[in-house]
């Protein structure tokens, strides 16, 4: 069973079948193979149900929330007073980046949309200043992914719904280990510009006057953080309707900015309808594939192998992780949450593993699953936006952060705390 | 005669009723008693990604031969499947149960002409009650606050009472509850412990709004399949469970208030909530509201025959009138 | 007759694209004047959030066929790229009619639940009792008209095969290139 399902999933996914296609095919000859009731007669249902999902609004708002930011010239603002406050740093702009990405995913709920936006607006400056290319991307990137691990988040909140964990919870689990993240990012652009000089560039020069003249382009995105993740913990909203709250703010800023104009609306949904019906088509697909999974029984029959291999829970662990990191390289992220998370939470939380803190650790295996290759959408984010070259110069540029990645991993299993002090200290859990 | 398999999908995993009753019943015990001729084969909706609403209709449509469900809250088709469970009118298992059962030939009728299937249990989740951020002392201290509602009666009780009804997901509760989205929320009092919304409620009101009354249906196809002497071996077993199902449910409400109020748990932490029961006063305001607002928004949405059919049954079991104002 | 039909489905699309995207920024504003009021006066407009949910479903299935007609499904293309061209046209085409078939099976047991839903009268549980059969039909209607310029792509990209016209195929349904992307990215 495991097998027919894994032999034709990576049939169809490889031969460049588009991936909702994928999931709903190999959940059709799951049921006709392995089941004789008509359990695809509920895909109707599942469809309709799913689709309205009050937890799912969070995706197209996050989306158009991007889209407006980027369109009413607000993120490249924020780009610009980034560059005046990290930009001494050694490595320069490559730090920018990595801030600029941290903060631009406090108001996004997508990697992909981190990673497009701050691409479009840092990537010019890489010829300008004589950078090593590839690390630039690298950090763009890597620095991209952070946006479903600092709150708010569409995967976290997709994590909440399939296993049944707390939202606001699992936000304040994402805030600590994405700083760290974030810093560690840069800690390495750091150890690799001091041992190899010439790659940090040509120095920006700032002044204080130029640095206080930046800042206002700082402050509308830590308003949509405020509006967005505030509004949670001040009691005015849910996670889900913060996520519109983030919208009409988003308008209101770039109605400030005098950028709201009809034509840029049409242009932010255009851009948010085509992602979103492609993301929830892949959503519909894999919920109604869990359902089949689960109905069939291959869902226990994993949890009950991998209990008979009689490792100890930390080996289970270590296991799991290595198969996630494998995985990553060949799957697309979202489809991997959604059929990854259904069938592991029952088994870690058996195990005693905290689901929070699982949560937080599978975002950033998610995370690395966007950079490596061969299938990592972020690269392709990346590449997408640059004019020329060859992807292979992202794919290396962006290697050192997949290493960060492992290191971030390993301490996040040496210090669950990283992950579950704040959740702790705000619900006295 | 062969030995047929029936596929079942039962009610919450985490919950008593499906790991002590549905899961057991079907997984093992019906092929035991039955002699291996009927074996079932059961998984409960949280298992298998389904949101509940969904389930009537796989069973009509044959994805499952049984299913359990919550009638008010699967059966969006029909206001007549909310008649035996309208918030607060009844206060003890006991009369719950003829509730049940006076109410039973009419579920009957509705669930095989709206979904070809065969009504063989009704049986009961913990009762469900207010769990309140903040003092509740009477009824009356329910006028203003947001409650959290699942079902159209709840929010009719909650509108009754002067307060305002909200629509959070289960998921959501605690989070609302801490920061004030909502002022109480409406559960069952085993899935108030078990969610652990004592973490942040403190104050049960402990009036019985609704019961969680649930029941077990079969495809029609698949009961006709069974032949007349599967069919009595099925119904006699059936019956069976459903008595130990009513047991086992009066027995947890004690066990879960126990738990919630700290006097003693023996199944996890205990916790330490203020338990507020409704004194006579507050029934009498309850009988005021059920009948001016419950029972009459009810008689207006199921119509003249579905109202009378009630009356005639549950009504004169409880002494209520269900008449549209 | 073909391409006047494609082109007329591209304009359809779009505008179904704008009235859903009307309908999400309609529910944000919902959803904020619902947060607001709740805090301030202490009254819950009941339901935007089911009617957000509705607004959601509706906007995503009238976007299928602007997603279909640009190109956007998610698809891996490492491996795409080593293949030869026949193979190319043939994972463009094949892929194509794979989620068209999907979209299907969606859209004829998304009409079973409709006609149940119109034929019962079905309502939410919820204090709102929205008649289901309306958001319904939104969402059915997003899913026939993806279905049938879908359905069109598909003819249009082999009666291209059969004239050897490998231009018109890729434009059809191959995969974007960069520069496309680009395109859409920074122009529109
Ligand atoms: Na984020
Ligand atoms: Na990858």
């Amino acid at each position: 069973m495991l097998i027919h399902a894994v032999i034709v999933l990576m049939g169809l996914v490889a031969l460049g079948i588009p991936i909702a296609a994928a999931l709903g095919w190999l959940a059709l000859s799951l049921n006709f193979t392995f089941s004789s009731s008509p359990l695809y007669l509920a895909l109707g249902d599942i469809a309709w149900q799913n689709s309205t999902e009050f937890l799912l609004v969070a995706i197209p708002m996050f989306v158009l929330l991007g889209e407006i930011l980027l369109r009413s010239g607000i993120a490249s603002k924020m780009y610009e007073g980034m560059v005046q406050w990290l930009g001494w740093l050694p490595g320069g702009l490559m730090h920018s980046n990595i801030g600029a990405c941290s903060l631009f995913a406090a108001t996004s709920g997508s990697s992909v949309a981190t990673a497009a936006t701050i691409g479009t607006v840092a990537l010019p400056e890489v010829n300008k200043r004589k950078y090593n290319e590839r690390l630039f991307l690298g950090t763009l990137a890597a620095g991209g992914t952070l946006g479903i691990l600092i709150p708010p988040s569409i995967n976290l909140i997709l994590y909440g719904l399939l296993t049944d964990t707390s939202v606001p919870e699992l936000y304040l689990a994402g805030f600590l280990p994405g700083m760290l993240l974030a810093g560690l990012f840069m800690l390495t652009v750091i150890i690799a510009c001091t041992f190899k000089k010439s790659w940090g560039g040509t120095k920006v020069e700032v002044t204080w006057s130029s640095r206080i003249a930046s800042l206002p382009g700082l402050v509308p995105p830590l308003g949509i953080f405020v509006v967005v993740v505030g509004s949670i913990y001040a009691g005015l909203a849910t996670p889900t309707e913060a996520a519109s709250l983030g919208v009409v703010a988003a308008m209101a800023l770039a109605a400030a900015n005098k950028s709201l104009t009809i034509e840029m609306l049409k242009g932010a949904i255009e851009g948010t309808m085509r992602t979103t019906a492609m993301i929830m088509l892949i959503i519909l697909a894999a919920i109604f594939l869990n359902f089949i999974l689960a109905t069939i029984g291959l869902t226990q029959a994993l949890t009950q192998f991998i209990i008979s291999l009689g490792l100890s829970p930390f080996e289970t662990m270590l296991m799991i992780i290595g198969f996630l990191i494998l995985l990553g390289c060949f799957m697309e992220t979202l489809s991997m949450l959604l059929t990854t998370a259904p069938l592991l939470a029952p088994i870690i939380i058996q195990l005693g593993y905290d689901p929070v803190w699982f949560g937080i650790l599978l975002m950033v295996l998610l995370e690395t699953a966007l950079i490596t290759p061969p299938i990592g959408i972020n690269l392709y984010v990346v590449q997408g936006i640059r004019k020329s070259g060859r992807l292979n110069d992202v794919m290396i540029g962006t290697l050192p952060f997949v290493l960060t990645m492992f290191v971030m991993i390993g301490m996040l299993l040496a210090f669950p705390q990283i992950a579950l002090w704040l959740p702790e200290l705000v619900y006295s859990r | 005669d062969d030995p047929i398999v029936i596929k079942g999908v039962g009610t919450w995993g985490s919950l008593t009723n499906y790991q002590k009753h549905e899961g057991p019943f079907w997984n093992e015990k019906i092929a035991a008693a039955t002699n291996g001729m009927i074996t079932g084969d059961i998984k409960p909706q949280t298992e298998l990604g389904l949101k509940g609403f969904e389930i009537m209709r796989l069973l009509k449509l044959g994805v499952y031969d049984y299913a359990y469900g919550l009638p008010g809250y699967v059966a969006a088709e029909n206001p007549v499947f909310e008649g035996g469970d309208l918030s607060s009118v009844t206060q003890d298992i006991a009369t719950q149960r003829k509730v049940a059962e006076a109410y039973f030939p009419i579920l009957e009728k509705a669930v095989a002409e709206t979904y070809n299937a065969k009504l063989l249990q009704l049986y009961p989740f913990p009762s469900q009650m207010l769990w309140c951020k903040g003092a509740i002392n009477n009824i009356g201290d329910l006028k203003g606050k947001k409650i959290r509602v699942y079902a159209t009666t709840l929010g009719d009780f909650v509108e009754g009472v002067g307060g305002t009804s909200v629509t959070v997901p289960f998921a959501e509760v605690i989070p609302a509850l801490e920061k004030g989205v909502v002022d109480c929320g409406i559960t069952g009092t085993m899935s108030a412990y078990k969610a652990k919304w004592y973490q942040v409620a403190d104050h049960a009101y402990t009036m019985r709004v609704g019961w969680g009354l649930a029941f077990g249906a079969m495809n029609m196809d698949k009961w006709n399949d069974l032949g007349a002497e599967k069919q009595a071996a099925l119904k006699t077993e059936l019956d069976k469970l459903t008595d130990a199902m009513w047991d086992e449910t009066a027995k947890e409400d004690a066990i879960a208030l126990d738990c919630l109020s700290g006097k003693k748990c023996d199944i996890g932490e205990k916790a330490n909530m203020t338990l507020v029961t409704p004194s006579d006063a507050d029934l009498k305001v309850r009988d005021q509201i059920a009948s001016d607002v419950i029972l009459a928004r009810w008689a207006e949405r199921c119509g003249d025959d579905c109202a009378k059919n009630w009356n005639a049954s549950v009504g004169t079991i409880i002494g209520m009138d269900a008449t549209k104002k | 007759m073909l391409n006047t039909l494609l082109t007329g489905c591209e304009g359809i699309s779009k505008r179904l694209v704008w009235l859903g995207g009307i309908l999400l920024i309609g529910a944000a504003f919902l959803v904020t004047i619902d947060v607001f009021v709740r805090k301030l006066f202490n009254i819950s407009l009941a339901g935007s959030d089911e009617l957000s949910g509705y607004a959601f479903g509706m906007s995503t299935s009238l976007a299928f066929a602007y997603a279909i007609i640009t190109r956007s499904n998610i698809r891996v293309d490492a491996f795409y790229h080593l293949f030869p061209h026949w193979a190319r046209i043939a994972s463009d085409i094949i892929g194509l009619a794979l989620l068209l078939g999907f979209m299907g099976l969606m859209a004829y047991l998304g009409f079973n639940l409709l006609a149940d839903s119109y034929f019962h009268g079905s309502r939410s549980i919820t204090p709102l009792r929205t008649p289901l059969a309306i958001p319904q039909t939104v969402w059915w209607f997003g899913l026939a008209f993806a279905l049938a310029t879908g359905g069109l792509i598909l003819i249009a990209s082999l009666v291209a095969v059969f004239q050897k016209d490998w231009t018109a195929i890729q434009r059809l349904v191959g995969v974007k290139s960069v520069d496309e992307q680009i395109t859409e990215e920074t122009v529109e």
